[in-house]
């Protein structure tokens, strides 16, 4: 009977081997160790061998069924993964198609410079606060200590409006409104639209500054030193040497323009700083006494300091621009790149 | 303003080099914008005259020339034919160099030998062009080194004079602040003069107070010729034209003192009468630009017996003008008040060297000094003969003042940050011309600093420029100053920015102002149009009422050049004329330009992936979800011109106009060249910021099961959808949560005047689950007050 079982494993083990199909495993299940299987048949034998052989023969056959079960699944596993693999192979893309990607929307080159100075100003505890475009005589001029008859006046080329109003030509208005509203201490950081009759490579009838103004007691030059230096180094790397010089604006005195060592060749001289190894950034200086008395501050009692920039020039030097035209094009090749 | 070295150092002694010079000029506060060294190589040019002239024998256009430079001849052939017997003329003998680098040697011309070359303008580095050889005047000494002679070498100073350095606009004024920056003395000879007695009449009556000061002196047998050499080179260098001797020696008293003069022909001074007055209202002057000048009654001005003769300050008349046979002359020196001089040379559009020095404001203490320099000149270069000056002057005016601060070295070094010694503030400012008063508390204001130096802000500029504002220290404020959070508008209007970019659609910067045509068929132009006086180009020339201008024009600019699917947008300011108020009304608007979806390639998405209406108003709708803005209605009439006119929407806030979507007009496609339909979205950020949207509360939501119930229902295809919404929202009962279309068709079957609409309804309760029988009595109560209100059929 043992030869028996032997063969039925052996004969079990070689179909086993040979099946491809999922449907085919059930039937050789079937075929063996089904209830009418052929290791039932051979069992059904076992009582006709004496009682001292029939445990273990009954051992013998309980491995073979142990044995056959464990290989029968073993061989599911394999064929299953094999039919998924088939299945899925089916499935198969091209992932080297292109990307399907939401279109490209992009900042202004303009608009983003304007929101990086503006953050490095806000985190020294300056406010945004911001003005009209279209101002009058008084708070674009006159407040400002620029009168009627001033030769200043010559620095900017006004747009007027037929309704006798001006485009204003700087931000400095808003210094004006805001200290009209608002008590020192007057920390304020002022983005906006200006507008200057002058058009060229490097001029824009229409560019945009950031002013900062800083209103308190005992307000110094070296303080207004010191706030530059951090923002020039904030915006253009640690190591950027500054430079102050003496200049002139009638609506701050002392008055001090700043320049930075050239982004282009660092300082030793180029076409873009004119072979000076500098490059003009802001104007600023002490507000003037004027100023202060304009909007009823008593200039014996408090100081400050202001400042301004082109904030072109300094997108022109960050993204290497030569042309101030190509901001106002508008072209979606330029546009697309920052 | 342009001026020379070799001139500045007849009054200050440096050895310092030309950059040097421009580098202590800037840090001090003076803008050198460059400098040009003129003559640099030039070496070897002599005087000769010329002896003969022969022809060449063997060229007709050379001629062979005998140069005598006082002791030798020299043979020089020569193509100009500008020279004559008897001409002196600059020689560049073998060895010389001219300003070119070019080296003069021996040359043999068409068989003929040449010792050298005679000289244009141009080739000694003075001019750009010149017709022929210079021919000097008749009495240049031979055979000297006409380099010297001429002032041929130099170095030319290019510098921007700020408005509050009036004192700069002149040599002396120059020298004097170099003198201070380089601590070195500073020369200025008194001038020497001879007057003769009084034989003319003259008289000058002032009877305006914006002339505190008016000099004239009478000066006789001038003769009219041209100028010496090196007067005329030291005008050719700081850019003035040499004309003659009497308006070039005003020219070079006004560059060298930075006092304008002015000469009248004595005998074309009606009367001999002077009188400084305001014009009256209509006069008329032909000034020396030979223009007709309408005179206001503001302007300031110089008359004789018949009338205007001269605008104070600015320009001379025609009629009292040097001429050719002018013997006898009045030299004016006078002061003129700034601002006025300034208000009429503007308004006459009449900038001279004259008006940019007094609109600054000269030394009026060196007026009489500059009358008497020129006298001098005139005495000495014209054989003149000079009467006394006469002087009216208001000793009382203001610009005669001196003025006195008091100075505290504590507070000027409190305002600047620094701790300078005392004695380092009192030295500068006494090398400065300030005079210190005995207990040094008390400082007065040298007089070419009048209109500048104010208070103590400006002493301590003056201090700090010539310590260096390096010598600054640099220190963070330490003051905590709480920051205010950005407006509610600024900080939405980012959102808003953000969130398009972030969609996909690029951001553009553009001029406020626009070309009025580019508003035609957006908005018609009316008297509420801002309209600029002085527009630079018709292009822009009108501050824009609508964004869609500037937009447009950006995608039609980048659709011509051939980019597809663009999607543009920018958030900016529109402006109108105000109705009651004066100031003009500005106002931030959104507007986005739409043309396609991002490319796909498989049939089956491109059949979705298509730019429709419903994708636009999709987009409006979140962003009036960004700024939390609710209550809003759409409205189809009227439709704004620039829009399909049944394909656009305009959306009311308390029946405000809050923004608008849709395609553009085919028709305003068509006037811009656009090919492709245009997605258009407007958002007035004024009107929808306007409420700022107060803190949400919560509220408690249902956590009992929902339950789903739909209506497919057959519509006629007239009614709007909106309608059919409205009405299941008003005859709802409390339970239905929810109400959402889920499937919308039209088809053959239907026929054409019908549509399919499926609706969802959520039926939930907040306190208890909802039994089917209570969910169904209710839709089927609602199921048929729809059918009794609308014409529709439930399918």
């Amino acid at each position: 009977m043992q030869s028996l079982l032997d063969a039925l494993h052996s004969d079990a083990l070689n179909e086993l081997t040979s099946i491809r199909q999922l449907s085919d495993l059930d039937s050789l299940k079937t075929l063996y160790l089904g209830k009418k299987g052929k290791l039932t048949d051979i069992l059904q034998g076992l009582g006709k061998v004496s009682a001292e052989e029939r445990p273990r023969l009954g051992q013998i056959a309980n491995t073979i069924k142990t044995d056959l079960l464990t290989r029968l699944e073993q061989k599911r596993d394999e064929l299953q993964k094999q039919e998924w693999a088939v299945q899925l192979q089916k499935e198969a893309i091209d992932t080297s198609l292109p990307a399907h990607r939401l279109a490209i929307g992009k900042h202004h080159p303009i608009n983003k410079t304007i929101d990086d100075v503006v953050d490095i100003f806000t985190r020294l505890g300056f406010s945004v606060e911001t003005g009209p475009d279209i101002e009058s005589d008084y708070y674009n001029f006159e407040a400002l200590n620029i009168p009627s008859d001033h030769p200043a006046r010559d620095m900017h080329d006004t747009f007027y409006l037929n309704t006798g109003y001006l485009l204003r030509t700087h931000t400095s208005p808003v210094q004006i409104r805001t200290m009209e509203v608002q008590q020192p201490p007057v920390k304020i950081i002022v983005p906006g639209k200006v507008y200057r009759c002058d058009a060229d490579v490097s001029h824009s009838p229409v560019f945009h500054q950031v002013e900062g103004l800083y209103v308190s007691k005992n307000v110094t030059f070296s303080q207004l030193k010191g706030t530059l230096e951090h923002f020039l180094r904030a915006l253009f790397g640690p190591e950027k040497s500054v430079r102050f010089r003496p200049s002139y604006f009638p609506f701050t005195e002392p008055s001090t323009e700043v320049d930075v060592a050239c982004v282009n060749c660092g300082g030793n001289g180029c076409n873009v700083c004119k072979h000076t190894g500098w490059l003009e950034i802001l104007g600023a200086g002490l507000v003037n006494r004027n100023v202060l008395k304009a909007v009823n501050l008593d200039p014996d009692v408090y100081t400050g300091f202001a400042f301004g920039m082109g904030i072109e020039r300094i997108a022109m030097l960050r993204y290497g621009i030569s042309d101030i035209r190509l901001f106002y094009e508008n072209d979606y090749r330029f546009l697309k790149q920052f | 303003m342009k001026f020379s070295f070799n001139w500045l150092k007849t009054f200050i002694n440096t050895d310092l080099s030309a950059s040097d010079i421009a580098d202590k000029l800037s840090s001090a506060g003076l803008e050198v914008e460059g400098f040009e060294e003129i003559g640099k190589g030039l070496t070897g040019i002599v005087t000769g005259k010329i002896q003969s002239i022969a022809k060449h024998p063997n060229a007709d256009r050379l001629v062979i020339t005998q140069i005598f430079d006082g002791t030798d001849t020299h043979q020089i052939v020569t193509g100009a034919t500008n020279v004559f017997e008897g001409a002196i003329v600059p020689a560049s003998l073998p060895g010389a160099v001219l300003a070119d680098g070019t080296k003069i040697k021996k040359g043999v011309l068409r068989g003929v030998d040449s010792y050298g070359m005679l000289c244009s303008e141009k080739e000694l580095g003075i001019a750009d062009e010149s017709h022929g050889i210079w021919i000097l005047p008749e009495d240049t000494p031979l055979g000297i080194d006409f380099v010297d002679y001429a002032l041929l070498k130099d170095v030319v100073f290019d510098i921007s004079i700020l408005p509050n350095r009036g004192d700069c606009q002149s040599i002396v004024g120059l020298a004097r602040e170099l003198s201070v920056i380089l601590d070195t003395p500073l020369s200025l000879p008194e001038p020497v003069i001879t007057e003769s007695g009084k034989t003319l009449d003259l008289t000058v009556t002032i009877q305006d107070e914006r002339c505190p000061i008016y000099t004239a002196r009478v000066i006789r047998n001038v003769t009219i010729k041209p100028s010496p050499l090196w007067m005329q080179r030291r005008l050719q260098v700081s850019g003035i034209r040499p004309i003659n001797l009497a308006v070039d020696i005003t020219n070079y008293i006004l560059l060298e003192w930075g006092q304008p003069l002015h000469a009248f022909d004595y005998h074309r001074t009606a009367g001999a009468q002077i009188t400084v007055r305001s014009a009256h209202s209509g006069e008329k002057l032909t000034a020396l630009d030979a223009a007709d000048h309408t005179l206001e009654d503001t302007m300031l001005m110089i008359c004789d017996q018949s009338g205007p003769i001269a605008i104070a300050g600015v320009m001379g008349g025609e009629r009292s003008g040097i001429a050719d046979d002018t013997q006898d002359i009045i030299l004016e020196a006078a002061y003129f008040h700034p601002g006025s001089v300034r208000k009429a040379a503007s308004k006459l559009g009449l900038r001279s060297e004259s008006s940019v020095r007094f609109e600054k404001g000269i030394d009026i203490d060196q007026v009489v000094r500059s009358a008497n320099r020129a006298a001098q000149l005139f005495q000495e270069l014209a054989g003149a003969t000079l009467e006394p000056i006469m002087i009216k002057s208001n000793p009382s005016a203001e610009a005669f003042q001196k003025r006195t601060l008091t100075l505290d070295p504590a507070k000027l070094n409190q305002l600047l940050g620094t701790d300078y010694p005392t004695q380092d503030i009192l030295d500068i400012l006494q090398k400065l011309g300030f005079h210190l008063s005995q207990d040094q508390s008390d400082i007065t204001v040298p007089s070419w600093r009048h209109l500048d130096i104010l208070g103590t802000p400006d002493l301590a500029e003056e201090v700090a420029r010539l310590k260096g504002f390096d010598t600054i220290p640099s220190v963070l404020p330490t003051e905590i100053v709480l920051g205010t959070p950005p407006t509610h508008v600024s900080k939405q209007i980012a959102k808003l920015e953000n969130f398009l970019v972030h969609t996909g659609i690029m951001q553009l910067n553009t001029y406020t102002m626009i070309a009025q045509k580019d508003l035609q068929g957006i908005v018609e132009p009316g008297p509420d149009l801002l309209v600029l006086n002085n527009p630079l180009s018709p292009e822009h020339a009108v501050m824009r009422p609508h964004m869609l201008p500037s937009v447009l024009k950006i995608l039609a600019y980048n659709v011509k050049r051939q980019a597809d699917r663009l999607s543009v947008f920018e958030v900016g300011k529109t402006f109108h004329k105000a109705q009651n108020s004066q100031a003009p009304l500005e106002s931030v608007q959104l507007v986005a330009l739409i043309t396609g979806t991002p490319q796909v390639y498989f049939q089956a998405e491109k059949a979705v992936n298509t730019l429709d209406f419903y994708k636009l108003k999709g987009l409006w709708e979140n962003l009036a979800d960004l700024l939390d803005l609710t209550g809003y209605t759409a409205q189809t009439e009227p439709a704004p011109s620039y829009l399909h006119p049944v394909r656009q929407l305009t959306y009311l806030l308390d029946g405000q106009s809050v923004g608008e979507v849709g395609f553009l007009h085919p028709e305003l496609l068509k006037e811009w060249d656009l090919g492709t339909e245009v997605g258009y979205i407007s958002l007035n950020v004024t009107v929808a910021t306007a409420k700022q949207k107060a803190t949400p509360t919560y509220t408690h939501f249902s956590k009992h099961p929902s339950t789903r119930r739909d209506i497919a229902l057959l519509a006629p295809k007239q009614l709007p959808y909106g309608d059919l919404y409205q009405t299941l929202q008003e005859l709802k009962s409390d339970l239905v949560q929810e109400i959402f279309m889920f499937d919308y068709f039209e088809s053959e079957k239907l026929g054409p005047d019908n549509k399919s609409v499926a609706v969802g309804m959520i039926y939930q309760a907040t306190d208890k689950t909802l039994s089917d029988e209570e969910v169904n009595q209710a839709h089927e109560t609602l199921c048929r007050q729809l059918t009794e209100r609308l014409p529709v059929h439930l399918r």
